[in-house]
């Protein structure tokens, strides 16, 4: 078969609905390749093509389809989001032993070139958190209103269990913080110099633990919940352009703690080898992980906004394949 | 026992559709197995496009079924609720050939 009868079977394939073709472009490929394509064929297609385009039947299959990707992709980029958020509450933590005076904070407000991307990242931050009240506030609104009007326990569970999590962090990193400040007589932003206590060791871990299972449970178990109601379009449509923002609002903040890193390492660079990162790592290390981090949710996110976006016609040469 | 839609139902597809039909009437076959059959049997020269708006219908009505694909190519095989129809579409052609040859026959 040449090359030209392929592309036109692909043309003529692709002049009927996503859905039909799914179901039988194959077939319909091998019929077109066996027999020669005339010109009653080609209007004979072009009239099947129209009647099937104006079928409720594939019409409404192709509007569930399409929402479907639509929520798989809202679903992908806000468990990217809730990883980009945890990141950047990481990042933000670099500057927690920073007493005002001191280096990174005195650092940039001395350079604007190093105190812009801090604000930047703070901004698209703030922007994802915004965002992500909007689009997701009435999803998780209307999941929370059918979980009680139809008593569905499951639902209910799995929106329970983030919350649990977000609670059980925050009452035990205020109840450590308390402990620490009584107990070692130092101040909670006291600037780590001297060695950790096992004691404290064991309640920084803990923290983490908890801080990484809260991220854990929202990023699996929210979209479960959600996944288990009807949401109308309507509400599917409009979390779209927040998650659009979302994604918009995670790769500026990538590109401000990337430049951050840089800036410090041509600025300052013993500041990022001081051990003021996460674990009393290298502050490099903590950069260099958190960018990783923050690049592959942006990377997430972004692929699901390419594949999410307005359904198109997957090549006919697949089906022709 | 739920009443069976008529065949004319199926609009512009109802030829065609009969002509499916009656080709899967002698057993399972694919699409361009079909037009083969009905091109022998009634010298109509199907094209594809006219082809799966039928097989669309008449799947869809639960009148043929479609069998496990062989390669790309999709078998498919009339249902009992499709033998009952092509039964009905008989004794409507038995009548009308009947109607038909009496009509013709002061003529001849």
């Amino acid at each position: 078969m040449n090359q030209r009868k392929l592309a036109l079977i692909t043309w003529l394939l692709q002049l009927y609905p996503q859905s039909w073709r799914e179901r039988y472009g194959q077939e319909m490929a091998v019929i077109l390749e066996q027999r020669p394509i005339r010109l009653r064929t080609i209007v004979d297609l072009c009239f099947s093509a129209l009647d099937a385009r104006l079928d409720p039947y594939f019409t409404t299959e192709r509007m569930v389809s399409m929402l479907q990707r639509l929520r798989s992709t809202e679903i992908t980029i806000f468990r990217a989001c809730v990883v980009f958020l945890a990141a950047g509450m990481l990042f933000l933590k670099l500057y927690e032993y920073d007493a005002p005076g001191s280096s990174l904070l005195e650092v940039g407000a001395s350079a604007p070139i190093l105190g812009a991307p801090p604000l930047a990242i703070t901004i698209g931050l703030l922007a994802i958190v915004l965002s992500l009240l909007i689009g997701a506030g009435p999803i998780l609104w209307i999941t929370l209103r059918q979980a009680f009007a139809q008593r569905r326990w499951d639902v209910l569970g799995l929106l329970v269990a983030p919350l649990l999590t977000i609670i059980a962090f925050g009452l035990w990193a205020w109840v450590s913080a308390g402990f620490s400040v009584s107990a070692a007589g130092y101040e909670q932003f006291e600037p780590p110099e001297r060695p950790q206590s096992p004691y404290e060791t064991i309640v920084f871990l803990s923290l983490l633990t908890l801080f990484a299972l809260g991220v854990v449970v929202t990023t699996v178990v929210t979209p479960l919940a959600a996944r288990r109601v009807d949401l109308s379009e309507r509400i599917i449509r409009f979390a779209w352009r927040p998650a659009i923002v979302v994604v918009m609002a995670m790769s500026l903040a990538l590109i401000a703690t990337v430049c951050w890193g840089l800036n410090l390492w041509l600025a300052t660079p013993g500041l990022l080898i001081v051990n003021g990162g996460v674990f009393a790592t290298p502050t490099l290390y903590s950069w260099l992980a958190l960018v990783v981090l923050m690049a592959l949710a942006t990377l997430a996110a972004i692929r699901a906004l390419w594949r999410g976006r307005e359904p198109t016609a997957p090549t006919a040469s697949a089906a022709v394949a | 026992m739920s009443k069976i839609p008529p065949l004319d139902e199926l609009g512009r597809f109802s030829d065609v559709s009969l002509l499916v039909l009656i080709s899967l009437a002698s057993g399972p076959k694919h699409g361009y197995a079909m037009m083969e059959d009905i091109a022998t049997f009634s010298g109509v020269d199907l094209e594809p496009g006219s082809l799966y708006g039928a097989i669309t219908r008449l799947e869809r009505r639960g009148w043929i079924e479609s069998l496990p694909a062989e390669e790309r190519r999709r078998p498919y095989r009339l249902s009992s609720v499709g033998v009952t129809v092509l039964r009905e579409q008989l004794s409507t052609l038995e009548s009308v050939t009947v109607t038909l040859r009496q009509r013709l026959a002061p003529q001849g």
